[in-house]
């Protein structure tokens, strides 16, 4: 009885009056393409209703035809199916709730942990914050990897592109980063948007990051492999959206597109069958525009607009290291630096393998703190002094004192960038190695030993001198007394060595 | 002219044609169209024409959907209705489905009207088993 009034009740609450629909119907059917007939009135990105609850979204409007792409399985539509209007602009949900979820483009959970409610919609599509809406980049992203945070230093609200050849860690790069925002005091909502990937490879992400913890702040968007093109070219929209969402709320986000080049694959795919123009490349005329207005949506608010950021790290993959490519070249110049990827310097063992030279970031060092601007300020002199040297001293067997001593800080220099994946470092302990560094600390310690010697540093720290990292960590300076005192703690690490060792420096 | 343009020319001679009511004008009025597309050279887009105007007549069509036969007042009166809400189409083709049960359907190019009892039976059911 209680069932029957309860239908009742919902059978009466139905709107049950008769409505005018606007429809059109399917003339042919393409790899997720649908060019339709009628929908007179409908609007550019509008989504669309096909049968079975399909959505679609109008991209082309024509005279007589409009072209829509299929988010669904389209090997189920046929020509002469009714196509409905819906009046909405593709949205998808946004909020708290999806931390923590593996989501679709669409918003759909797909991490079997069951529906989510939603209460917040956002347009997939959406005007990035004026000029005056924005202010400068002025806090820093700390990825947790030496080599960034000293050489290319990453604000909060940039723009950076990681790329490199198939054989290069881009995603590793990009994960790291997201690790380390674990115990960041101001920590960003992680949004990692995988386009294109084998499922069993995102899979794998997901397993680092939940190992590390890092899922309790991250969200993962994904398009995999198998999904339709329509897919893959929402995605990194849709992750936009939803990192928009929290960077209304005065949050900061850290989005990794990865990777931008099947997203241009898609958006080309999706572009030859709707027979518009192709370019060059066969790529359709927008392709710039394509990338242009989804990173624009990245920056930093200003105060009156709540302050929140959205650091963006496209991740594109090259072609023989060819960045003078079509998409890598765009991409370089809508972003605000880039981090290459070299081929030769993993093969010579690297990790990572940035390649100092080629990479630059062009707002983040307003952001760096001063203590790791004290430290690193002669790094990349040091560093780019020695790379030239090594080159052309490859084959000499004898070189003047100056130049070998050059060449062995150099050499321990790098060593001590060299950090293995899913180790990000704190900070304060970056500062701290690469004073040991660039003060001449490791000049007489042998090369093979310079990773102990820093596992032993930080160690000694942590136990012994733990106020010297509070210092570091707390005024994000290194002021004359705490210089001192790092310095002499070095000194006491490194009497230990050379007693040990009993070596002279090497050579 | 773009070619679309032309083929649109094409459709609105095919349609003063076939509102003709003499045959020997009809027929007069599309051998003129045929002779100017030979002498142009564009006979090519014949195919294109004929597809066209094909889509132009199902546009204009509209499909009026039944489940028994409708008294003639209901239908003179759904008739009237539907020539001044749809200015574009005439309603030229009446069917019979009897899966419907009961109501009407009514069918343009543009613009849907279910008025049926298996269209309110679906809504029902949709809304009952959408989780919100």
């Amino acid at each position: 009885m209680e069932i029957a009034e309860y239908l009742k009740k919902e059978i009466d609450r139905l709107a049950t009056e008769v409505k005018v629909e606007e429809i059109g119907e399917v003339l042919e059917v393409k790899d997720g393409i649908v060019k339709i007939s009628g929908l007179k009135n409908v609007k550019s990105m509008e989504v669309l209703e096909f049968k079975e609850k399909i959505l679609g979204l109008a991209v082309n409007l024509e005279r007589d035809e409009v072209g829509a792409i299929v988010f669904g399985d389209y090997s189920k539509l046929k020509e002469g199916d009714i196509v409905k209007r819906t009046n909405k602009i593709l949205s998808v949900p946004v909020g708290e709730v999806l931390i923590g979820r593996v989501v679709n483009p669409l918003g759909k959970p797909i991490d079997g942990k069951g529906d989510v409610s939603y209460k917040e919609f956002y347009p997939i599509e959406r005007i990035a914050p004026s000029v005056i809406e924005r202010e400068p980049v002025n806090f820093p992203l700390h990825t947790g990897i030496k080599v960034l945070d000293a050489l290319i230093p990453i604000g909060r609200g940039q723009r950076e592109l990681i790329l490199g050849d198939n054989i290069t860690d881009r995603t590793g790069l990009a994960i790291d980063a997201i690790i380390n925002q674990k115990n960041e005091p101001k920590r960003p909502v992680c949004i990692y948007v995988a386009i294109g990937y084998k499922r069993m490879e995102v899979a794998r992400i997901i397993k680092t990051l939940k190992k590390h913890k890092a899922t309790d702040y991250t969200i993962v968007v994904c398009a995999s492999a198998s999904d339709p093109s329509s897919l893959w070219y929402l995605a990194p929209y849709a992750g936009c959206a939803m990192g928009e969402y929290f960077m209304d709320k005065g949050k900061d986000v850290l989005i990794v597109y990865d990777e931008l080049g099947r997203h241009a694959y898609a958006w080309r795919e999706i572009s030859l069958i709707l027979r518009r123009p192709p370019g060059r490349e066969a790529y359709p005329g927008d392709i710039f525009y394509l990338h242009s207005r989804l990173l624009e949506r990245a920056g930093k608010l200003s105060k009156e607009k709540g302050g929140g950021s959205m650091t963006a790290f496209p991740i594109l993959q090259t072609q023989a290291g060819d960045v003078t490519a079509y998409i890598p070249t765009n991409l370089i110049s809508i972003c605000d630096g880039q981090i290459i990827m070299d081929t030769e310097l993993r093969l010579s063992g690297q990790r990572p393998e940035v390649n100092i030279g080629l990479s630059v970031s062009r707002v983040g060092s307003n952001a760096q703190t001063k203590a790791m601007k004290k430290v690193a300020g002669k790094l990349k002199l040091e560093i780019a002094q020695f790379q030239e040297l090594e080159r052309f001293l490859g084959f000499a067997e004898e070189v003047d004192e100056e130049t070998r001593k050059r060449l062995e800080r150099g050499k321990r220099l790098r060593e001590i960038l060299k950090q293995e994946r899913g180790t990000p470092l704190p900070f304060e302990k970056q500062v701290a190695i690469i004073f040991a560094g660039t003060r001449g600390f490791l000049d007489k310690i042998k090369l093979d030993q310079v990773k102990r010697f820093e596992r032993d540093l930080f160690l000694y720290l942590e136990n012994q001198k733990p106020d010297i990292l509070r210092k570091i960590r707390e005024t994000k300076d290194l002021d004359k007394e705490t210089e001192e005192d790092l310095r002499k703690a070095i000194e006491e690490v490194r009497r230990r060595y050379i007693n040990l060792t009993n070596s002279s420096p090497t050579g | 002219m773009s070619m679309e343009d032309q083929v649109e020319k094409c459709i609105k001679i095919l349609d003063k044609a076939a509102k003709e009511k003499e045959e020997w004008r009809k027929e007069r009025m599309i051998k003129d169209m045929i002779e100017v597309l030979r002498r142009k050279r564009k006979l090519y887009l014949l195919p294109r024409i004929l597809k066209a105007y094909q889509r132009y007549l199902k546009r204009k069509k509209g499909i009026l959907v039944f489940a028994r036969e409708p008294d003639r007042e209901v239908l003179e009166k759904i008739k009237t209705t539907f020539r001044d809400v749809f200015q574009e189409s005439q309603m030229t083709e009446m069917k019979i489905n009897k899966d419907i049960l009961g109501g009407f359907i009514i069918k343009t190019e543009n613009f849907l009207i279910d008025a049926s009892i298996r269209g309110l039976l679906q809504k029902v059911e949709e809304e009952l088993t959408t989780y919100n």
